[in-house]
């Protein structure tokens, strides 16, 4: 067993990383409760500049989060919420192996210690 | 918004039927951990900036210890899928158990939601809970619109 320490590290790690920015979780909030949204649009909800909205919509694109879909001149951004849950199901994966270590602990040092 | 948060945590409890000085020694004894984490290697030099490793078929997990207070409390940050990945805080805590006999045993690991070295200056302190918060109205309300 524990061939694999951590399932999905790579995926999980992005996505904490690309929220780790306050500005992206607002964002991802905007995103999240008005549905697809312009870098423009976006940096008026928010008040930043567009250039900067066009930044961190990048970092949530590299990370899976958000995609662009070209509309006219503009690219319009909709969340992706696969990566969350690859994000909660390798929490859920690392509690599970703790588990696993604590029961082989428990029986390690109750029938096998002296 | 989700009032249930997701923790950025993993916290478990266990009650083991021995002395505290027994479950401290499973903890950082390499020929014990070998028989129970279980790994196929594993070294300790069990001192504060002192070196684990663990190793597995596929994986090897380097990491570091920080805080040691036998028989109370041992705490390592390492990276549980090798090196090239995030490290994360494991905290073992020891406790007599509630009855006397044997000993509470407490691990937490955390950092899963780590800043990146630059946003550690602007850290706000509600960042990990709104993380976990995020990450559970994103996973369980959104997923029903798609």
């Amino acid at each position: 067993m524990a061939a694999r320490a951590d399932p999905g590290v790579d995926d999980a790690g992005a996505v904490f990383a690309a929220l780790a920015d306050p500005t992206r979780r607002r964002i991802v909030h905007e995103l999240s409760a008005e549905g697809p949204l312009t870098a423009t649009q976006l940096a008026g909800r928010i008040g930043i500049s567009r250039q900067a909205t066009s930044k961190h919509l990048l970092a949530l694109s590299d990370a899976g989060l958000a995609i662009g879909e070209r509309l006219g001149r503009e690219t319009r951004f909709e969340l992706d919420t696969r990566p969350f849950a690859e994000a909660e199901s390798w929490m859920r994966a690392i509690g599970a192996l703790w588990n696993r270590r604590l029961e082989g602990l428990k029986e390690f040092l109750e029938r096998e210690a002296p | 918004m989700s009032t249930t948060p997701v923790p950025d945590e993993i916290r478990r409890d266990v009650t083991i039927g021995v002395g505290r000085e027994q479950v401290w020694a499973a903890l950082t004894d390499p020929d014990q951990l070998k028989r129970w984490f279980p790994t196929k290697d594993a070294r300790v030099d069990l001192r504060p900036g002192g070196e684990l490793y663990l190793e597995w078929d596929e994986v090897r997990a380097t990491g570091t210890f920080e805080e040691i207070d036998p028989p109370n409390r041992l705490v390592y940050r390492w990276h549980p899928a090798g090196d090239e990945y995030p490290s994360t805080t494991v905290e073992f805590t020891l406790a007599d158990a509630a009855d006397g006999a044997g000993t509470q045993l407490t691990v937490v690991e955390r950092g899963f939601a780590q800043l990146p070295a630059q946003n550690r200056a602007d850290n706000s302190e509600g960042w990990t809970s709104e993380l976990g918060e995020l990450v559970d109205y994103l996973t369980t309300t959104l997923k029903t619109r798609h």
